[in-house]
């Protein structure tokens, strides 16, 4: 599975805000969506973006427990951010590179020692069949 | 001298001066350890032939002359998200079944250095995830003070460790409370730095924003001497600060008479327990007879901490663990051999536990489409409202006081089916990590069942030092973390 990176967005970006923090934004359109009731097909559609597969028992856990736990963080939603730059990050400020110069990594022999399924003398991870599977 | 209740400096000071050998030290922690885990589960663990390995060299090297580092053989346990060369790291978690790192993290490189000696890995909530240590695949760690009692989480392991006298000193990672926490529920010191103080390398990631490893001990000053050696920029994690490091240990000079200490009184009569409450405002009296200037402060989003850190920390949590997937590294199902979607989606079905898969669901649905604004960027722009309110406190005092958590010990199994209880127990301890700031939770009493209670300092981002000497006046001022418990 290809990693998922957390989405970023910017736009408009407020100029007093762009001083202090590399992943400041704003938001100009809020649509103020509020769940307030989670269904058996959310949880399977959330499951599968997450790739989990979860048992009957676990969806219908997951369902309450989830629905729970966003009513009550729906309070944030109350809270006047007009203007508000989002902290992704506390260290932002910070100047993060370095000159790309080689230096060691590990050695694929250490890097693949650990798979559960590796073809050491090729150097790779195996996997079930991708195309047609 | 009783080796096992003895400080980190002062054991390292009595190996420099030849008294002790590293040996005797490390051989007196793993029999402690081996007399005490089966009551705690403290450990996942225990190299001993390792760590004795390490500690007779540190015996040659005194004995040809070599002046011993600050550490120089003193045993340390390590929470077990934090990777040793060769030695397994599970996490407390099925998906890491037989994972050996192939890499030692930063901290391990520089504990190593300074002669720590390490002894073994600390269980802890999976993958970081809990208020409890109930989340472990391997069972719960049980609070040394009372069996039947939590001992905190994450780090519950590395808390139980240190206050059952097993070690001086243990690493925890505290994303959200867990080192802190744990510290208070075990009567011990815990100690959370600045984001960006200390290398994450080698750390397993739970929520990238927010985690940091910092150490528990008996004293504040052991604390302080272990945040020296930790401390410091990384080329290996480019979110480690540049910022010097100041000698934490020659801060402790006892005098807080120049120091402010903000309170934030109305944030703080909610919803705490009674003894707590108590046990806070003796601490507080203390510290402004110990001539600190006791000043009220305001901090009008600290009550949305725990909403905005749940939904940051799944995020974050969603993708990070995105990499447990059965093919680099760990557990992979054995039940889908046909195909790799399948294989995915059983292996982390089957490898993680309970509160990994709500944390993955949760965090993957406030980053989905149409919940994005609403939830995620909403939590990361009252993120920055929770920090400037801090931003304004440190304009007028040096650090901030609060319980470290707003109740004593539960009882293990109390809270486990009701995840948003658990949660909310957070109150006190998440708004560090979210504004980036250093805690300390310091003991400062027990309640009428025997069980410890903490109290938090906070500090400003990267000013360790005066959190460190308010701390240490405080505990110049009381005898709470003189006492043990009374495990056989």
């Amino acid at each position: 599975m290809s990693s998922r990176h957390l989405r970023e967005r910017r736009s408009d970006v407020h100029p007093a805000v762009t001083t202090h923090a590399g992943f400041a934004f704003c938001i100009l359109h809020y649509d103020g969506v509020v769940p307030t009731t989670l269904t058996i097909a959310d949880v399977e559609r959330i499951a599968a973006l997450a790739q989990l597969e979860l048992t009957d028992e676990e969806k219908q856990l997951f369902t309450k427990q989830l629905a729970d736990i966003l009513r009550y963080a729906e309070q944030v939603q109350a809270i006047d951010t007009s203007g508000v730059p989002a902290t992704a990050y506390v260290n932002a400020a910070q100047r993060t590179e370095r000159d790309d110069e080689p230096r060691p990594s590990l050695p694929t022999e250490e890097a693949i020692a650990n798979a559960p399924d590796a073809a050491p003398e090729a150097g790779l991870f195996r996997v079930p069949r991708v195309i047609g599977g | 001298m009783n080796v096992l209740d003895t400080s980190a400096s002062a054991l390292r000071n009595e190996i420099a001066a030849g008294r002790l050998s590293a040996a005797e030290a490390c051989r007196a922690a793993l029999d402690r350890i081996a007399s005490v885990n089966e009551a705690l589960n403290a450990f996942n663990l225990v190299d001993r032939d390792r760590a004795l390995d390490r500690a007779g060299d540190i015996d040659r090297r005194r004995a040809a002359g070599e002046t011993l580092g600050p550490l120089g053989g003193v045993p340390i346990a390590l929470k077990d998200n934090m990777d040793v060369r060769g030695m397994p790291t599970t996490a407390s978690s099925r998906i890491l079944e037989h994972f050996v790192p192939p890499y030692d993290a930063t901290v391990v490189r520089r504990l190593e250095h300074a002669g720590a000696v390490i002894v073994g890995k600390t269980n802890c909530d999976e993958f970081a995830m809990g208020s409890s240590n109930e989340n472990s695949a391997f069972g719960p760690v049980h609070n040394p003070w009372a069996l039947d009692r939590i001992p905190g989480g994450s780090s519950g392991g590395s808390a139980a460790a240190v206050a059952s006298r097993c070690v001086p000193l243990a690493l925890g990672s505290d994303t959200g409370g867990s080192i802190r926490q744990p510290a208070a529920c075990c009567g011990v010191v815990g100690l959370k730095p600045s984001y960006g103080r200390v290398s994450r390398y080698g750390l397993l990631a739970f929520a990238s924003s927010l985690d940091q490893i910092g150490p528990f001990a008996r004293t504040v000053a052991d604390a302080a001497l272990t945040l020296g050696v930790l401390a410091g920029e990384d080329r290996c994690d480019a979110t480690t600060a540049r910022e010097p490091v100041p000698d934490f240990a020659a801060a402790l000079t006892g005098d807080i008479k120049d120091i402010r200490i903000g309170v934030p009184r109305a944030f703080v009569n909610e919803g705490v327990d009674e003894e707590v409450r108590r046990a806070y405002e003796s601490a507080l009296d203390t510290l402004r007879r110990s001539g600190a200037a006791l000043v009220d402060i305001d901090l009008p989003h600290a009550k949305y901490a725990v909403p905005v850190y749940y939904l940051v920390c799944t995020a974050e949590a969603s993708s990070n663990l995105a990499r447990y997937d059965g093919v680099k590294y760990g557990y992979r199902s054995p039940a889908a051999k046909d195909s790799l979607k399948e294989m995915y989606s059983r292996t982390r079905d089957e490898g993680f536990g309970p509160e990994v898969k709500r944390r993955i669901m949760l965090g993957t649905y406030v980053l989905s489409a149409g919940y994005y604004d609403a939830f995620y960027l909403k939590a990361l722009q009252v993120r920055t409202l929770l920090r400037h309110d801090y931003d304004q406190a440190f304009e007028r005092v040096d650090v901030v006081a609060m319980p470290t958590m707003p109740t004593p010990p539960f009882r293990l199994g109390e809270k486990a089916s009701d995840p948003l209880q658990m949660y909310l127990g957070d109150i006190f301890t998440v708004s560090a990590n979210l504004a980036g700031l250093p805690g300390i939770s310091v003991p400062c009493g027990f309640s009428k069942d025997g069980l410890p209670i903490g109290f938090q300092l906070m500090g400003r981002m990267f000013d360790e030092a005066t959190l460190l000497r308010v701390a240490d006046a405080y505990e110049r001022a009381t005898d709470w973390h003189t006492r043990a418990p009374s495990l056989t």
